[in-house]
């Protein structure tokens, strides 16, 4: 953090909101960072289930629509706002929630990362085993411990290389991304090379129920989720960009549509050798051989690599958000806390966890998009894209995001509304649908519902009740940091 | 680690700083909206149209 000052430090680092000067990421960077975050191996696991209920083509262009759509979502919940104040996801939730309300989405943030760095590390392990088991080095019997100690050791390599703060983040992420986007690039040519494009073109998809509406709104309705998990590193990320118009096109073609594009290799993978589910450490070395594989292996741990990192980073700055680690606890141990429970899970019960991913995280995807439609309508409507930053920080009775307690009851119950519409209209673990899912998928209806009963409960209740700083002449909470119940943030 | 007196201060320096229009960050205007808006809505909904007529 060389050439910051303390505060500034503790702003890039904590979750207290970035001044300008302090926002070292250009346009370059947030692509390269977004893109090595976007590109990992959970994009052929998506594009995998894709493929379960699309061919090829209608798949990759359902899969496309679907990734657009998702990011439009998490740009505008996140990024006018966060590149307004320089505050993350988590500290932008709290007009929405309360300042204690908030702790829900730090909650969702918190589970949601550790999820897929577990997923991810996993995944790492597997391919780094299968390089050894493919060279010679080690034989079959000891890929299980080796999957557990790559995917371990990662986790400290992680958190060596976060000591640098964000910087490190920055400085490694294009790298990263480039080397990623070849080896995609290999990937998908050795699987039209050695299986061949008529093949997977014609292949069936396993699942699909025969009714064309319902299995291009399940494809789109997959990405659109999966899209919608980067809500907590997106604000995390552009908070770090000097300006919403810097951020644009980079959040859009860095961290969507890759999603998209990279989704197709496991769409094509998935249709081609329907036992791999799209992952690619089933297939890599007996269709390329060796050398090939090996080297495209490499691929998936250093774009794992890369995603962690951004993940710790941004759950790390969401933690900061507890007063108790904003003062008492430094980034390493706080990058440390982050990490511990990956690393349990990774040493006690990898193969329970990673059999049981999908349920995990569904759940854990499908609160997103009501968190999405809230912050819209919310930032866009009723504060007219200005909010009380004192109000973020300083939480105390007075401060116009108190509420209720700490609690907004629109915001709870207009996550609530979406979770049962999300529910109602597809059930994120069977994947069973009800009318009108096939007409209207799951993600937008629940962010619109969110957003409508989050509309009527302020009106109804929290804004003549004085509460959440709406009322005309409210000019922000007056309430001293040494004053306040203690920082929110 | 700094002091919690310290780290008030300097929260409420930073606070100070924040409120005022010139420390935000550059804002979209009308037309970034619509052009977010056309590639991220309009487009999509094109898209799955032209794959439900493929289908």
């Amino acid at each position: 953090m060389s050439g910051l000052d303390a505060g500034a430090s503790f702003a890039v680092e904590g979750s207290w909101p970035v001044l300008p000067a302090e926002r070292t990421w250009g346009a370059k960077a947030l692509f390269g960072i977004s893109v090595s975050a976007a590109i990992a191996t959970w994009c052929f696991l998506i594009g995998g289930y894709v493929g379960y209920y699309l061919p090829a083509g209608v798949g990759t262009i359902v899969m496309i629509a679907g990734s657009l759509v998702g990011i439009l979502m998490i740009f505008l919940a996140t990024v006018p706002v966060s590149t307004k104040y320089g505050i993350d996801s988590i500290a932008s939730s709290k007009p929405q929630l309360g300042s204690r309300g908030s702790w829900i989405s730090l909650f969702l943030l918190y589970t949601t990362v550790i999820g897929w760095n577990c997923l991810l590390l996993i995944f790492l392990g597997r391919a780094a085993a299968e390089i050894l088991v493919a060279l010679g080095i080690a034989g079959e019997s000891a890929r299980q411990p080796l999957v557990v100690a790559f995917a371990a050791l990662a986790v400290l390599i992680v958190w060596w290389l976060l000591r640098g703060g964000p910087d490190t983040v920055r400085d490694t992420g294009p790298l990263i991304a480039i080397a990623v986007l070849a080896l995609g690039v290999v990937i998908l040519v050795l699987l039209i090379t050695k299986v061949g494009w008529s093949t997977i073109a014609d292949a069936k998809p396993a699942y699909a129920s025969g009714d064309t509406a319902l299995d291009v709104s399940t494809g789109f309705e997959v990405m659109v989720a999966s899209v919608l998990s980067w809500w907590p590193y997106a604000g995390g990320m552009v908070r770090l960009c000097p300006s919403a118009r810097t951020a644009k096109w980079p959040v859009i073609f860095g961290l969507g549509l890759p999603v998209g594009l990279v989704s197709i290799i496991g769409l094509l993978s998935a249709l081609a050798l329907p036992d791999s589910g799209g992952d690619p450490t089933t297939y890599l070395v007996d269709l390329g051989g060796v050398p090939v594989g090996v080297v495209a292996l490499l691929f998936i741990v250093l774009s794992n690599v890369g995603t962690v990192m951004v993940g710790v980073y941004v759950t790390t700055v969401g933690l900061k958000q507890l007063p108790g680690l904003q003062r008492r606890v430094s980034w390493n141990g706080t990058t440390a806390i982050t990490l511990a429970p990956v690393l349990l899970i990774i040493l006690l019960i990898p193969n329970y966890f990673f059999d049981h991913i999908g349920t995990f995280l569904a759940f854990m995807g499908v609160l997103f998009a009501p968190m999405c439609g809230i912050q819209i309508v919310d930032y866009f409507l009723f504060r007219r894209q200005r909010l009380d930053v004192r109000a973020l920080y300083l939480g105390g009775r007075g401060s116009g995001y108190h509420y209720w307690g700490g609690v907004n009851p629109a915001g709870v119950v207009g996550l609530l509304a979406g979770f049962v519409t999300y529910v109602y209209l597809l059930d994120p673990v069977s994947y069973v649908s009800h009318d009108p899912f096939k007409y209207v998928t799951a993600s937008v209806p629940s962010a619109v519902v969110a957003a409508a009963v989050y509309a009527i409960v302020t009106v109804a209740a929290v804004r003549p009740a004085g509460r959440g700083g709406y009322l005309p002449g409210y000019e922000g909470a007056r309430v001293p940091a040494a004053a306040a119940e203690g920082p929110t943030g | 680690m700094a002091l919690p007196e310290e780290l008030d201060q300097r929260l409420e320096q930073r606070l100070a700083l924040v409120e005022t229009p010139e420390y935000e960050g550059e804002q979209m205007d009308r037309r970034d909206y619509v052009s977010v808006l056309l590639l991220c809505a309009l487009l999509p909904v094109a898209l799955l149209v032209i794959a439900n007529v493929i289908l």
